[in-house]
């Protein structure tokens, strides 16, 4: 992976990890999950840097129950609100990652979410 | 056995009858012999040196069979998990019980099960209060003995361990409660298949893992949250109990 040189790019390469990595999850293809997880830890660490992870904002409406996943679950210490929002509408939803957004709600109020 | 002794009056007088109906009883009448040399339970009374000796002694000895048969029958009435537990048995495993637990339905199926004694294999095999529900399952040692129990999963599937079988996991729990029927189920196997995608996604990781997979983050958890995690996973890939 090309190392992210700015914002705009982060914020892409996140929303497009995060989809990939929902499709995978949802095939059982743990492999390619993976691998896009890392994108979204490099484009996360990246937006951390330049205090710029806030604009995962503009993806909590997103269409892709991951994207949107991913990103409220990094703006949990941010917006917890709207994140939490967020994560309540896809835990509505039936397929897996309705579990997961359901399971970090739960480890968010528990405490047990370090992001 | 059939066999016969000479009465006061010389005549031959038949005795053992009961032995012939174990014997055609198969497996409940292996059981039988196992309660009964392990507890005295059924005791038998063999004096036939007089016709009214022998008259009370297949009277005394058919009284106990009574008993014991209707002890054994009984688990096959009482609940499933007689059910469950009675064919076992005849492939010669010990059980045991841990009777301080108050399983409701269960105390009488148990306490029958918990004393036959046959020892061929060893101790492979006990009687547990399944930590999901509470009922009383067979729990074994390794997935190997759970197999040789319950057999193979069949044709296009396997056996699913709901908690995984993790040496974690078996170190935590203990391997009982890991192999048993209440935390391994048979599902579909192969590519792009729902075991293959529950594999796959405890592989993975997610949201709340913290960049641990789904797997390691589980190991964190206690049984029962592994159980109902395990539960929901299998649904959500499509899984109808």
């Amino acid at each position: 992976m090309t190392k992210i040189k700015d914002t705009a790019t982060a914020i892409l390469k996140f929303e497009e990890a995060a989809a990939k990595h929902a499709d995978a999850t949802e095939q059982g293809d743990y492999k390619t999950a993976n691998k896009n997880y890392a994108i979204i830890v490099k484009a996360v660490t990246f937006l951390k840097e330049h205090d710029e992870i806030q604009k995962l904002s503009e993806l909590l409406s997103h269409s892709s129950d991951g994207v949107k996943g991913w990103a409220a679950t990094y703006l949990l210490p941010l917006k917890e609100r709207e994140a939490m929002k967020a994560l309540e509408e896809i835990a509505k939803g039936s397929d897996i990652r309705s579990l997961a957004a359901e399971t970090t709600i739960s480890e968010w109020k528990k405490g047990n979410l370090k992001l | 056995m059939e066999g016969e002794n000479s009465g006061e009056d010389g005549s031959p007088i038949k005795f053992g009858r009961h032995k012939v109906e174990e014997k055609s009883g198969g497996f409940l009448g292996a059981i039988i012999e196992s309660i009964k040399d392990a507890f005295g339970f059924g005791k038998r009374m063999d004096d036939y040196s007089t016709a009214e000796k022998a008259e009370e002694s297949q009277a005394f000895n058919d009284e106990q069979m009574a008993r014991m048969k209707a002890t054994v029958e009984g688990l096959h009435t009482i609940n499933e998990t007689a059910l469950t537990i009675v064919p076992f048995g005849q492939v010669g495993y010990k059980f045991y019980t841990d009777r301080s637990d108050d399983i409701t339905g269960t105390d009488f199926a148990l306490e029958a099960v918990a004393i036959i004694p046959i020892a061929k294999i060893g101790k492979v095999g006990i009687v547990i209060k399944s930590l999901n529900g509470g009922r009383a399952v067979l729990g074994f040692k390794t997935f190997n003995a759970f197999k040789k129990a319950y057999g193979v999963a069949g044709k296009g599937k396997t056996w699913h361990h709901i908690v995984e079988q993790t040496s974690s996991n078996v170190s935590k729990f203990g391997a009982e409660n890991i192999h048993n029927i209440d935390n391994v189920i048979k599902i579909e196997h192969g590519a792009g298949t729902l075991h293959a995608k529950v594999s796959g996604y405890y592989s993975s990781k997610d949201f709340f893992t913290g960049g641990q997979t789904v797997r390691q983050w589980l190991s964190t958890q206690s049984y029962q949250a592994q159980y109902d995690f395990g539960i929901q996973t299998l649904k959500k890939f499509g899984w109808t109990p």
